[in-house]
């Protein structure tokens, strides 16, 4: 079995347009997570945990590569055990309030993008708002913006004939998004207060 | 859709891209701070983005999800891949090791049998060698009591029995056994006593005569030559370099002992004295000396004089 080997650029670039492979997350995996696994083990963690800290911490790098926050600058292992140490060390604390006191654990640590993005509830508005564009729509849609692709790219992917017709399609999909936001006031509220 | 609208629209696009150039960005943001119906827009527009960004994660999140159970699994499968393998090493070294432990006894099996087949060789060799002055001395004592009988007509009652069981005997040079002596003096002994006449003890030889070829009869059938000392000769296995000890299958008091190697040189050699811990033998010569693996004979010399023969074989 031929490994092959990746540079932190061309896995940022591929998470940067949603093309990474599950090659490059395999890498990924088999590269930083015995450090991280070690760590945490240290730490008075189990490997399991472990092993749920780098998921999130893989997925927070996706974010912030997304959101453009990520300097090429960095180092992306060191990246990671970074954000896993952070969060570990958040977890411990949560944990160890929870020992002291059952009844309301008080959230004092700094809630990460990634808890505001993925609560349960919002996910589930977002998931019924999109379902009224269809699927085609939110597919172009989560191309066009959430990938950044380009409307070439997206002509390939999705099989338009021209960047034109992509272009339009596109344009109503997001207007009826757009709609479909105006129309509901409660899911206007929860998201223009972030 | 009208021109404009579309306009718009990427003018915001590109707004909350950060595509705008500086002068652009200027322009909309006094735009922006005027128009209250383009900041709903601009605010519809980053709500549309937010909402698309959970998607995008959501989907992101979905697929790490699966990545981090096809590794795990991938780990699982190494680690029996693993398991598997040492397994197998294992197996394999125990089974060598095994292995050569069965051929060695089996090499050391065939050296003894052919060491045994070889002392046993050399056993019956001395055996005829020794069996032959017996019957000398024997064949002296009949001559020398066939004298006594001529010159004196009181016999005494041990030379008289041996006489009688002795002339029988030497013609066949067949050794001695005490047994039949004793039981041949005591049946013997009355008459003798009471009447030494001539005739009468002719008579009584007769007798005794008949008696001996009957006794020589079921001593030949059952016991011929070789064959009480088979019967007796034993063997015996032991392994001294574990702290084992042979035990003497003798105990009578004053009995000697001697241990011979296969070159029939004596190697040790002691009296039994009657005390368990000091009737055995640790598989050394008389001055200490470790002995190496083999087959050894052993012979007790009883205070009869009888002998007691039998291998003795000092294995790992």
């Amino acid at each position: 079995m031929i490994r092959r080997r990746y540079s932190d650029v061309e896995i940022i670039d591929a998470i940067r347009k949603g093309e990474e492979t599950s090659g490059m997350i395999e890498y990924l995996y088999n590269k930083h997570l015995p450090k991280i696994v070690q760590y945490i083990r240290k730490n008075n963690g189990t490997r399991e945990q472990a092993f749920d800290i780098f998921q999130d911490a893989l997925l927070s790098l996706c974010i912030e590569i997304k959101k453009n926050r990520y300097k090429q600058e960095y180092e992306l292992g060191g990246f990671l055990f970074q954000i896993c140490k952070n969060k570990w060390i958040n977890e411990a604390k949560k944990l160890q309030k929870m020992l002291v006191s059952d009844q309301t654990p008080e959230i004092t640590y700094e809630q990460t993008a990634l808890d505001i993005v993925l609560s349960a509830e919002k996910q589930s508005m977002v998931q019924q708002a999109l379902s009224q564009i269809g699927e085609k729509c939110q597919q172009l849609l989560i191309y066009s913006t959430f990938h950044r692709l380009s409307m070439k790219e997206i002509c390939a992917k999705m099989g338009f004939s021209t960047e034109n017709a992509a272009k339009t399609q596109n344009y109503k999909c997001k207007q009826k998004l757009l709609e479909v936001i105006k129309r509901n006031p409660v899911l206007y509220e929860t998201f223009s207060k972030s | 859709m009208n021109q404009e609208d579309i306009q718009q629209y990427e003018k915001i696009e590109r707004y909350l891209r950060n595509e705008l150039s500086a002068e652009e960005l200027e322009a909309f943001q006094t735009e922006l701070l005027k128009d209250t119906s383009l900041q709903e827009n601009v605010e519809l527009h980053k709500i549309c983005e937010e909402i698309l960004f959970c998607a995008g994660v959501a989907e992101l999140q979905k697929k790490l999800e699966h990545q981090k159970e096809l590794y795990i699994q991938k780990q699982a499968q190494k680690k029996l891949w693993l398991g598997g393998a040492l397994i197998f090493v294992g197996t394999g070294i125990i089974g060598s090791i095994a292995y050569w432990q069965s051929i060695q006894p089996n090499k050391l099996s065939k050296d003894l049998i052919q060491e045994k087949a070889i002392s046993e060789y050399l056993y019956n060799a001395t055996d005829t060698q020794m069996t032959s002055p017996q019957s000398l001395t024997t064949k002296r004592e009949i001559s020398s009591s066939q004298n006594y009988n001529k010159n004196s007509a009181s016999i005494s009652q041990q030379n008289f029995s041996k006489d009688l069981f002795a002339e029988p005997l030497s013609t066949e040079s067949r050794p001695i056994s005490e047994p039949s002596i004793t039981s041949l003096a005591e049946s013997q002994s009355t008459p003798v006593l009471v009447k030494p006449d001539i005739p009468k003890t002719e008579n009584q030889s007769t007798v005794a005569q008949e008696e001996l070829t009957s006794l020589r009869e079921i001593s030949s059938s059952e016991n011929p030559l070789y064959e009480p000392l088979k019967s007796q000769y034993r063997e015996f296995i032991f392994a001294p370099l574990n702290g084992e000890y042979w035990e003497f299958p003798v105990q009578q008091e004053g009995a000697q002992l001697q241990i011979f190697d296969k070159y029939g040189v004596l190697v040790y050699s002691t009296t039994v004295t009657g005390y368990s811990y000091q009737d055995r033998w640790d598989g050394r010569r008389t001055n200490g000396e470790e002995l190496p693996l083999g087959v050894y004979q052993y012979r007790f010399v009883l205070l009869d004089r009888s002998e007691q023969i039998g291998s003795i074989t000092i294995v790992k």
